[in-house]
């Protein structure tokens, strides 16, 4: 707690005269995290894929200006490849990595606190550790579960889910639970409920599934891995992934699709969908995904036709600033809608680390009085489908701007699994890490 | 992975059109005549034949479709060739496939592009001269689904 | 993500198949399948280049043979299935308008 506490005051020169042992200073709703600064000042709310993407570009693109990142999380944790770490092909160091030395380098302020409140008409952020001023704000929260859709607010069985059948979705400790859940399981039904799209990562819950039954079936458990997919078919990559399901693991993994779900006891361990009712003995339950509480919280989330949240917030398509807001920049899993064709951006880390990079750019761009020019990013996926041998399948995405000014997309499945795809997905993460994190 | 400076070009050098459709008629007409000359007069019939396609396609870049005689060849009849028609493509000729009587069977699967909702077409034609058919409504949908 | 190498991805399902198994091959190559439909920013049309043609021969004879239009997708995929009969060496050849030709050999031994 010290160790922090001093952390934090060395960011927060405006608490008042310290006393030689100084006491916890109470944050009160004036406190100020940092005072104004004398660069123009790029505040940036949560510093995962797209967050650290943003900040380690900033500088690099020429942007004069401070940059301070604000994020939770003491240490990084990446979801990219954390399935892979579930069934062991991959350890722990593989995941984790220091976030302060980065920070050194690429010169930004990373500062751990707890983002509760955005004031855009003041254009202030407030913090666990009081409050910072910006003049460009980066929102880069990623996803909150939404399990209100399912329980509303009965709160008990909200956090009865969150502990008993976590979903593996944010970068913390249940990815740990699951990994013990999966090392423990004597056998019966694990059921795995997907989210319905836009969620993150898509091809990642099928994936797990494969992991899952590749361990079973190596550890001779006497499982079966129920997945309720809320959509009609297994997609991305929807062949590569079915001939997985069919011809590795055809007595373990069921894939029933239509699947929304109805109702949810995680008491009695029962689901109800519109296309099955499943009792299960062990789940992994993933609810609708959402963007980050901070999104909701800056009023940046937009509204469909008939006047409910889209649950995602609204951007400009290719300028990527709140559509009424140009200094709120939105990056990563939280982007809202970009293109009729297609709807959303794929919500990957590939996707947050390019538009991460693209948001650097444009700021730079804007803070030099040059003119912003449109930027694309592409996007890329492996996903392992055995553990021995090693094999995975692919997808990617190409955008271009039409003539008439809107984005389309092209996917590519690569549904034939092999082994120098997973050569390609170790290279595809060392060069991601290697970008923001070395 | 493409770098930044290398996507900037391409999209300025890039710029994609549309794909441009057909007018209905000149597509109907076009698929009849391709249809004729692959039945070679004769008049296709509705059995014996899959053709997989998904009836709403999310992906109209790559539309996964399996052709599949349900048969297997006996015999003296196998099957020749398959024709994959795509009528309101700019180009309704799909593709084709050839089979030697040695296959033992005819199922192929392959993806391809549509450039709007409409009929596909595939015909099968037997070594013994009969024409096989299997028409598919497929709606082209614009949705968030993009993986 | 144009195009880097043109290896192709091959997946066969039994390469040790009793005389008699169905086997299932699938293929796919790397390659644009520029439609020759699109035009560029300063409306030049985009030539067409695509692959035409794709055959599977074993000692010479042609097993299967395909005609790809530009309806194909990018990066061509196929799967086929044949019934097993004898041991082989499947060559899978794949043509393109440009010239461009892909080839690789996989062996069949029937058990
Ligand atoms: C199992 C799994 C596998 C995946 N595999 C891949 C893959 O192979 N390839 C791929 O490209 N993508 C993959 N992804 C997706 C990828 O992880 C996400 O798309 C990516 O992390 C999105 O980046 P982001 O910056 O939007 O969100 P995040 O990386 O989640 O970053 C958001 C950050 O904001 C912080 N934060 C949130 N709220 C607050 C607050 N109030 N105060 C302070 N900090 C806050 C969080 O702690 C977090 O660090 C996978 C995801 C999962 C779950």
């Amino acid at each position: 707690m010290l160790n922090r506490r001093t952390f934090i005051a060395a960011g927060a020169a405006t608490v008042a005269a310290a006393p030689a042992i100084a006491a916890p200073v109470a944050v009160t709703s004036t406190t100020m995290l940092k005072p104004k600064g004398k660069k123009p000042r790029i505040v940036i709310a949560g510093g995962g894929w797209g967050g650290l993407s943003a900040a380690r570009h900033l500088h690099a693109q020429g942007a004069d200006a401070e940059v301070v990142v604000l994020e939770r999380n003491p240490i990084f944790w990446s979801l990219p490849m954390s399935n892979k770490w579930l069934i062991d092909v991959l350890n722990t160091d593989y995941l984790l990595h220091d976030m302060i030395g980065p920070s050194r380098k690429y010169g930004y302020e990373l500062v751990q606190t707890e983002v509760t409140g955005i004031e855009r008409d003041k254009k202030i952020v407030r913090t666990s550790q009081g409050q910072i001023d910006y003049d460009f704000l980066i929102v880069a929260g990623g996803i909150r579960n939404g399990y209100d859709a399912w329980f509303g607010n009965d709160e008990k069985a909200i956090e009865f889910t969150r502990r008993a059948y976590p979903s593996g979705y944010t970068a913390d400790a249940e990815h740990v639970a699951i990994k013990n859940k999966i090392h423990n399981f004597k056998g019966g039904t694990m059921v795995m409920t997907l989210p319905p799209p836009p969620h993150r990562c898509p091809p990642s819950p099928y994936e797990r599934a494969c992991v899952m039954a590749w361990y079973f079936k190596k550890n001779k458990i006497p499982a079966k891995i129920v997945i309720l997919d809320p959509k009609p078919r297994i997609m991305p990559i929807g062949g590569g992934f079915k001939a997985a399901f069919d011809e590795l693991y055809p007595d373990i993994i069921q894939h029933i699709p239509n699947a929304k779900v109805k109702e949810v006891d995680p008491f009695n361990k029962k689901i109800v969908t519109t296309a099955a009712e499943v009792k299960f003995d062990d789940a992994i339950l993933m609810p609708p995904h959402q963007a980050a509480d901070m999104v909701w919280r800056a009023d940046l989330i937009g509204k469909t036709a008939d006047g409910k949240p889209t649950t995602w917030a609204e951007i400009h398509p290719t300028m990527l600033h709140a559509k009424e807001d140009p200094n709120v920049y939105l990056v990563g899993d939280v982007m809202g809608a970009v293109s009729k064709q297609f709807g959303y951006y794929p919500k990957s880390a590939h996707v947050a680390n390019y538009i991460g990079k693209i948001v650097a750019i444009y700021i730079a761009q804007r803070l030099k009085g040059q003119e912003v020019k449109t930027l694309l990013p592409d996007n890329l996926c492996y996903m392992m489908v055995s553990g021995e041998p090693k094999e995975a399948i692919s997808v990617q995405f190409d955008y271009e701007i039409m003539p008439d000014g809107t984005i389309s997309q092209k996917q590519i499945d690569i549904d034939i699994r092999s082994a120098d795809l997973v050569e390609e997905d170790h290279k595809w993460a060392q060069r991601m890490y290697g970008d923001f994190l070395a | 992975m493409m770098n930044l400076s290398r996507r900037d070009t391409l999209r300025l050098g890039g710029v994609a059109i549309a794909a441009l459709t057909i007018a209905p008629a000149r597509a109907r007409a076009e698929t009849e005549a391709l249809i004729k000359e692959f039945a070679g007069g004769k008049t296709p019939k509705n059995a014996g034949l899959t053709l997989d396609i998904p009836l709403a396609a999310e992906n109209a870049n790559a539309v996964p479709v399996t052709i599949r005689l349900d048969d297997r060849f006996s015999g003296a009849r196998s099957c020749e060739e398959f024709l994959l028609v795509a009528e309101r493509n700019p180009i309704p000729e799909a593709c084709r496939f050839k089979f030697s009587p040695a296959m033992g069977m005819a199922d192929v699967t392959t993806r391809i592009r549509l450039a709007e909702s409409q009929t596909v077409v595939a015909l099968a034609r037997m070594s013994d001269g009969e024409i096989l058919v299997r028409r598919v409504s497929v709606t082209v949908t614009v949705g968030g689904c993009n993986g | 993500m144009a195009a880097k190498s043109s290896k192709p991805r091959i997946w066969i399902s039994n390469r040790t198949p009793n005389s008699g198994a169905v086997v299932t091959v699938k293929a796919m190559v790397t390659h644009p399948m520029e439609t020759g439909l699109r035009k560029n920013a300063h409306s030049e049309v985009i030539p067409q280049n695509i692959v035409e043609t794709f055959e599977c021969t074993l000692a010479g004879e042609t097993l299967l043979s395909w005609q790809l239009h530009p309806a194909i997708s990018q990066n061509p995929y196929l799967e086929f299935k044949f019934v097993a009969r004898k041991s082989v060496d499947l060559t899978m050849r794949w043509v393109a308008d440009d010239g461009l030709r892909i080839e690789t050999t996989e062996t069949i031994t029937v058990t």
